[in-house]
């Protein structure tokens, strides 16, 4: 049943991709020719930033901590609307840009660009391999494979079609991945809570409260402004996410597709968070967080139930995965080879196959050290969000931004996260990030008032 | 109390639910819309044939 399922999904993924056909042109690669609608740019939104962890992490928090993660989960709504508003349409409006590395260069200058390409590549390449880890444990799932195959068999069908398609037929499977699992997933809820929880509402709320109740207590107030501070930044404006922006058809598709992903993230995230108090009646207390969404399903679907969430959970995966696979590559040709020499629309193309690949084993290579799934996720949003979110959002406000501000602001970012992410990171009581963004915003401060003093004050 | 919370997880189920068969019927769109080289020429060259100026067109 579970082969029959997988065979059946992977069929229709091949139709979607055979129709969204090949990309022709770099353009067409790595911007979809700039004509996305808000359906396609609302729906590939979402679908990017639906991975494991908003899925089977947010059903494992809600599991131990009912409500709790789905206040934390509304400072990502936030952000999305936020970004929707106020960055979307700004980024969206600069001319001839393919990635926000090429925002970066178009506001500071090109060594900014190279930097933040840098940047962008080993943060795709990063946040790959976490998604290649958890399709590689859902795979393995299904047919019990060893785990490297498992991994290998997923990285190579996501990089096969987004190797030859690009960032359309990127959006395309991701529209029907979206399609997939945003009507399978409240139907696996509804059926959860009406036919298999006994005393239905008063059983569902009873337990909401108590769970909620035990996750405020138990969560220090310092590591909750730290996952509050983890989801309001740590995924603003990833490649994945500006180059949807750049590929929207006009600035309001832009501002719309993010406003709209905002408020779905939110709706999504109350789904998730319910399924995990609805499984606290149904299943064993001591249950892994990771392994509660599956066995809820195991448990409470009919025989046919189970293989299709593993179809939905792979598409949640490989949905995220293509996003990321083809913004490392756009980034790779556009950031860091293309300041270097003046490349043909073909070599252009050429370079975005080969790194799409190279990312693609990079992830499914480094996927085996990734601790586990949220870690993985927590670890790329330190990084991020100092090394580039105050260069790249005050970039597009101000008026002459000074590139020595954006190149101190990226290097000390990037170096107080990884120092305190990874070398030190019982050193100091307050997350990283919150330090690491922090620093990364004086030193921007720092390089712009120096730059302005040595260029005089009225140029 | 009960009973709210319970429509208001019952109402998020159905509007994920809604947007899921709204970017549906958009992807179906994009999927049966006519592509740019069946429907118009993508390059045009012009050639003069016996003194006549004629405009192919390849697909």
């Amino acid at each position: 049943m579970s082969i029959i399922a997988v065979v059946v999904y992977v069929a229709l993924l091949a139709l979607v991709v055979v129709r969204a056909r090949l990309a022709r042109e770099f353009v067409e690669f790595s911007l979809a020719r700039r004509a996305l609608p808000l359906a396609l740019v609302f729906g590939s939104v979402a679908a990017a930033y639906v991975g494991p962890g908003f899925s089977i992490g947010f059903v494992g928090r809600g599991f131990k901590s009912g409500f709790l993660f789905w206040g934390i989960g509304l400072a990502y709504a936030v952000q999305n609307i936020l970004v929707g508003l106020l960055v979307a349409p700004r980024l969206r409006k600069l001319k001839d840009c393919h990635t926000l590395g090429d925002a970066i260069g178009q506001k500071y200058d090109r060594n900014c660009q190279i930097l933040a390409g840098i940047i962008s590549v080993g943060l795709c390449a990063g946040f790959a391999s976490v998604m290649a880890k958890a399709g590689g444990v859902v795979l393995n799932n299904i047919f019990d494979l060893p785990k490297w195959i498992s991994v290998a068999i997923v990285v190579a069908i996501t990089a096969s079609y987004t190797t030859f398609g690009g960032l359309r037929t990127s959006v395309i499977t991701d529209a029907f991945q979206f399609t997939l699992f945003s009507v399978l997933m409240p139907i696996t809820l509804l059926v959860a809570i009406f036919f298999r929880l006994e005393g239905s509402a008063a059983t569902f709320a009873s337990q909401a409260a108590v769970a909620t109740a035990a996750g405020l207590s138990s969560t220090p107030p310092l590591h909750l402004v730290g996952l509050v501070a983890a989801f309001l930044l740590g995924e603003t404006l990833i490649p994945p996410y500006a180059n949807r922006v750049l590929a929207s058809k006009t600035t309001s598709v832009s501002r719309n597709g993010f406003v709209l992903a905002g408020i779905y993230s939110s709706v999504w995230f109350m789904i998730m968070v319910s399924l995990g108090v609805v499984a606290r009646s149904i299943i064993p207390a001591q249950t892994d967080e990771d392994h509660v969404l599956l066995n809820l399903v195991k448990l409470i679907m009919p025989i046919w139930g189970y293989p299709l969430l593993l179809v939905v959970l792979m598409s949640v995966i490989m949905s995220s995965l293509d996003s990321l696979l083809n913004a490392g590559a756009v980034a790779f040709t556009q950031d860091i080879i293309s300041p270097f020499t003046n490349l043909t629309d073909t070599a252009a193309l050429n370079i975005g196959r080969c790194a799409t690949v190279a990312i693609a084993i990079i992830a499914a290579v480094s996927a085996t050290a990734v601790p586990d799934i949220i870690t993985g996720l927590l670890i790329c949003y330190t990084i991020w969000a100092p090394a580039i979110l105050p260069v790249a959002i005050i970039g597009l406000w101000l008026r002459r931004p000074r590139p020595l501000a954006a190149i101190l602001s990226m290097s000390v970012g990037t170096l107080v996260a990884i120092t305190f992410q990874f070398i030190f990171p019982s050193a100091i009581r307050i997350p990283a990030i919150i330090l690491a963004f922090g620093s990364a915003l004086l030193a921007y401060i720092l390089g712009h008032w120096l730059d302005r003093n040595k260029s005089g004050a009225f140029k | 109390m009960k009973v709210f919370l319970l429509i208001f997880v019952v109402l998020a189920a159905l509007s994920v639910v809604a947007g899921g068969v709204w970017v549906a019927i958009a992807l179906i769109g994009a999927l049966s819309r006519p592509r740019v080289s069946d429907t118009y020429p993508v390059r045009k060259t012009t050639s003069l044939s016996n003194g006549v100026n004629t405009t192919a067109t390849k697909p």
